[in-house]
């Protein structure tokens, strides 16, 4: 408890949502993009190309988490230091080498090295961050989506136990509409809804390995 | 990282000391960025925001409605092709608790130039400690400037009768960039 002697009869609950400022001044930014991705069959390598726009030196904090499933091992720095004005590749490396279906999110998060020294002026103070999470896709790209229409939306669900990713068109007479309806990666068991145009007789789902599946509208 | 090569006339002026060639590839690296950082109205570094739940100053009345408080979120990204086109923020409780009685609204509204996506109203509580706050993204830009950014608006929900002072009000928030 937080005692505001500020109040009118002297009691209360002070809130702090505090913010470190040499948090939020870490500006180490992605270059190379949010979403990797890797067929089965070649190496299972890559890097995430960082860049330190500060004027300070930045330690960079790195930890993965599974995007579905058992978490695969990933080999990749825990700890990455960078100079001021720094561009620099962090590597990492599948270990497993199977056709297996791997997903990994990379939290990326970044402190000075020198941080600003902070009163507590006797209050909470609680820090507030930002981070970047690197999405990096391993293997079988699945054919298993269940398409599902209902009032003018299309509830496109995988069901396999593989991730899609690729993009949503509207299907118009029997070729692929211009503007893009959606896109992105569906992951093992995950649903999304996606209104379509009025105009359009189905959907056109491309893969992004150039795989097309499409679905008429009823 | 997307690399376009382009083997145009229009770049001929540059091929004038290469001997044995009549045209010259422009390789145009384009980096696919994401950053993000958060301040306040003035457009500085955000350092406190604070709510103080003060009692009220008569007898009988219930603790008032403490004012909603706004923060920028400045941004640049630049996307890449499909499927990694589309970028959401996130915010996270990645410590603390609320106090009992107590949850945090915050609403987002998208801002910038270029594709700036689409914002939401979520609460966070003990039990709610994660939404999305703003999805869709893409190439854009918030601008670096005062009251530029995404706005965030903070509002602390709480009844005077479910509130209990013994037990603290410590909260850490954590705003993430991801793909969707």
């Amino acid at each position: 408890m937080v005692v505001n002697l500020d109040g009118p009869i002297r009691m209360g609950w002070a809130i702090l949502f505090g913010t470190s400022s040499h948090l939020l001044s870490a500006q180490v930014v992605v270059v190379n993009g949010l979403g990797h991705f890797h067929p089965w069959n070649e190496p299972a390598v890559g890097h995430i190309v960082l860049l330190n726009s500060s004027d300070d030196s930045q330690r960079v904090l790195v930890h993965t988490d599974s995007l579905w499933g058992v978490q695969h091992p990933l080999r990749i720095p825990s700890e990455v230091r960078m100079a001021p004005k720094e561009r620099t590749s962090v590597p990492y490396e599948w270990f497993g080498t199977d056709s297996t279906s791997q997903g990994l999110r990379v939290f990326l998060s970044s402190i000075a090295e020198h941080p600003a020294t902070e009163s507590l002026d006797g209050m909470f103070r609680v820090k507030l961050s930002t981070r970047y999470a690197v999405d990096l896709y391993r293997g079988r790209i699945t054919d298993d989506l269940k398409v599902i229409w209902h009032d003018g939306a299309v509830h496109v669900e995988n069901s396999g136990s593989d991730f899609w990713a690729g993009v949503c068109y509207p299907l118009s007479g029997s070729t692929r509409g211009t503007r893009r309806i959606a896109g992105g990666v569906l992951r093992p068991g995950e649903l999304r809804v996606w209104t379509v145009p009025h105009e359009a007789q189905g959907i056109w789902l491309e893969r992004v390995d150039g795989a097309v599946v499409a679905s008429l509208r009823p | 990282m997307r690399t376009l090569i382009f083997a145009s006339s229009v770049l001929v002026a540059f091929s004038v000391s290469a001997q044995n060639a009549d045209y010259v590839d422009a390789i145009i690296n384009v980096d696919e960025a994401a950053m993000i950082r958060a301040v306040n109205a003035q457009g500085s570094s955000l350092t406190d925001l604070t709510f103080n739940i003060v009692a009220p100053g008569t007898v009988g009345a219930p603790f008032a409605q403490v004012a909603s408080q706004t923060m920028y979120l400045q941004y640049t990204t630049v996307k890449g092709a499909a499927p990694d086109d589309q970028r959401q923020i996130s915010v996270d409780v990645i410590g603390g608790d609320f106090p009992a009685g107590v949850s945090l609204s915050l609403a987002a509204a998208a801002a910038g130039t270029g594709t700036t996506g689409v914002g939401q109203e979520v609460t966070l509580t003990n039990s709610q400690t994660s939404a999305v706050l703003l999805s869709g993204l893409g190439s854009a830009y918030s601008g670096t400037h005062a009251g530029q950014g995404i706005p965030v608006t903070y509002v602390l929900n709480y009844a005077t009768e479910n509130l209990d002072a013994a037990t603290d009000g410590v909260v850490s928030l954590q705003f993430t960039i991801s793909n969707i």
